[in-house]
């Protein structure tokens, strides 16, 4: 229970911090702003909102691909990625590249890029991979049944008052909460 | 200029992918700026410890939705040529509750493992390699639950229609919703820092 | 503190841009549901909104505009000898299924085809009353050789008068140019079309045109 409150109340703009030592976060209210204007700048331009596990779900399509070209063409599934266009060529794998490249920028401005894996002490960083892997492997397999994730449901969807959005927001928060008990160890 | 630009045609297909790298840019800033680039920051939603998750997310949602309606009722974006994620009511709860389970299980979700892996975190090299991995599984399973994947189709079906409300109300609602949920999650947060250091207390 | 009290004018900004959204007359976020009953299908069929032009069609197509939805209402083996570059192949005895129903996009407008018009119009007619912003093809396949492919010089006196002012704008030879461009895709040479009458004389068209087809990406989107 070391991070108590430490960013609900945060101390100010980046300023005076010796160097080295990370800056804080942001407000979180000021960086909900930033992204959903990013999101209506999105919805301006593209017509699209954001999105993540489109993006890997090409990615993986594209491997498939690659390696089983007719396994893919007959697969019912990742036959329908294939068409005149390469596979990658979507603005989602863009997008995604884009915001990988953000966080490394925003990381690095705030001193906060470090080569790490992040747990509670009561777990080794070996037992933190596999619950991160395993964690991964749910998600990618539930954003498939869900058409998107918290960015392209949640945050995209919600904002346009999707049902199915709202419906899936919720259940993520369900299930985060319903689950939260059997995993602390990991984090505490 | 009226949006979305794309679509109107006023860039062609390359220069969009330079504005999705770009779009792409910015949402990963906003993303590790709010301290989602922690697995540890972002899982303390779930224990009431720092409900910044909530608070982002939804201020987010509120901000775009305010956003679009606006420049929607001022002419400046088609609304009708957005895109607006169809409903696939059963899908989506199953595939939400499994997600939700992962999210905890695992510290992210695919966009801020992305901007985790972009801080430097290996963990969230491993969980990109579980997404990828799990969406792989799930299109073998495929034709398990073809059926089920399409159920509870609505179609592109608001909550404005949904609740047969005009969308100004429902936005109206989902801000108080929103404000709401704001200061419940401050009132958490401080009820759970009061028992943590009760806690303290009590083990010194 | 300074922090709260930004805090406190963003949550009271919200509520008053709430407020005027409450207020506002037009509420543009998928408010109405749209369609209707008979009455509003039948004045959709006499103010000419329940058909597209087959050149309007392609110009869409080649501005890469994703804003029709096309669907071949015919059988596969139809379908595979040739179609209109990013169709979308829903036969007609799928589309009266609910469930396929449920794949199409409720956002875009929707262009139904088949050889000549009929069971397109039958299509129509349902997705209409479903509430889907649908629109047939005008005169189906036929039209969109007649109008889009077949070259000028070809063209006997068989358009119909609305087809023909279309006709006389710029860009019909190019547009036909940009369809035919690239066929023949390597080692296939395809059949020439049984649906249409008048067709070998005409270049065999491609089945894998290098278009950005309105659409091509029915799925995959969001997230």
């Amino acid at each position: 229970m070391s991070k108590t409150i430490a960013t609900h109340e945060p101390k100010g703009t980046d300023i005076g911090l010796p160097h080295g030592e990370p800056k804080p976060y942001w407000n979180p209210y000021a960086a909900g702003v930033g992204l959903g204007l990013t999101l209506v700048l999105s919805f301006y331009l593209m017509g699209n909102g954001l999105g993540a596990s489109g993006a890997f779900t090409r990615f993986v399509a594209f491997a498939e691909a690659m390696f089983a070209p007719r396994f893919v063409a007959g697969h019912p599934y990742w036959k329908t990625y294939l068409g005149s266009e390469p596979i990658l060529k979507d603005w989602l794998v863009f997008e995604i590249l884009g915001a990988l490249v953000g966080g490394i920028v925003a990381s690095l401005t705030a001193g906060r890029f470090k080569v790490e894996s992040e747990h509670g002490p009561r777990v080794n960083a070996k037992q933190r991979a596999m619950l991160a892997f395993a964690g991964g492997l749910l998600v990618g397999f539930a954003t498939r049944f869900a058409r998107g994730c918290t960015s392209g449901q949640a945050l995209t969807g919600g904002s346009l008052l999707s049902v199915g959005s709202w419906a899936f927001m919720m259940s993520v928060f369900a299930g985060g909460y319903a689950a939260a008990w059997f995993v602390r160890r990991q984090w505490q | 200029m009226n949006g979305p630009l794309a679509a109107n045609g006023v860039f062609g297909e390359q220069f969009g992918f330079i504005v999705a790298f770009f779009v792409g840019g910015l949402f990963g800033f906003f993303l590790e700026r709010a301290g989602f680039g922690s697995a540890k920051k972002l899982t303390a939603d779930f224990y009431g410890r720092d409900m910044a998750v909530l608070k982002v997310m939804f201020t987010a949602i509120v901000v775009a939705m305010v956003g679009v309606m606006y420049l929607g009722i001022f002419g400046r974006l088609d609304i009708s040529l957005v895109t607006i994620p169809p409903t696939f009511l059963w899908p989506q709860i199953v595939g939400g509750l499994i997600f939700g389970v992962g999210f905890v299980m695992g510290g992210y979700c695919p966009g801020t493992a992305v901007v985790a892996a972009g801080s430097g975190r290996k963990d969230a090299l491993w969980f990109l390699l579980g997404i990828l991995v799990g969406i792989g599984v799930w299109a073998e399973g495929y034709p398990l639950y073809k059926e089920f994947y399409v159920s509870g189709s609505y179609g592109v079906y608001t909550l404005s229609q949904w609740l047969g409300l005009p969308s100004g109300v429902v936005a109206f609602a989902v801000i108080l919703m929103a404000l709401g949920a704001f200061w419940f999650a401050t009132y958490v947060e401080r009820l759970m820092a009061a028992k943590a250091l009760r806690g303290k207390d009590q083990s010194a | 503190m300074m922090q709260m009290s930004y805090q406190k004018f963003g949550a009271m900004l919200l509520v008053f841009l709430g407020i005027g959204l409450l207020l506002a007359k037009s509420t543009p976020v998928g408010t109405e549901a749209k369609g209707g009953g008979g009455g509003a299908i039948l004045q959709i069929v006499q103010s000419k909104q329940d058909h597209v032009m087959p050149l309007d069609l392609a110009k869409a197509a080649i501005e890469g505009s994703k804003k029709y939805f096309v669907v071949d209402v015919r059988q596969p083996w139809e379908f595979d000898d040739y179609h209109i570059p990013g169709a979308v192949n829903i036969p007609l005895e799928q589309l009266m299924n609910e469930k396929a129903r449920a794949e199409l996009p409720k956002d875009k407008t929707i262009v139904l085809y088949s050889a000549g018009g009929t069971h397109a119009a039958q299509a129509w007619v349902v997705l209409a009353q479903e509430g889907y912003q649908v629109k047939s093809l005008l005169d189906g396949l036929q039209g969109w050789w007649r109008d889009v492919m077949t070259p000028t010089s070809l063209k006997i006196g068989d358009v119909t008068d609305e087809s023909k002012d279309v006709l006389e704008y710029k860009g019909a030879k190019a547009m036909r140019e940009y369809f035919q461009h690239g066929a023949a895709p390597s080692g296939s040479v395809a059949p020439p079309i049984t649906t249409v009458p008048s067709s070998p004389t005409l270049p065999a068209p491609s089945t894998t045109s290098p278009t950005t087809p309105p659409s091509a990406k029915a799925k995959g989107g969001g997230c």
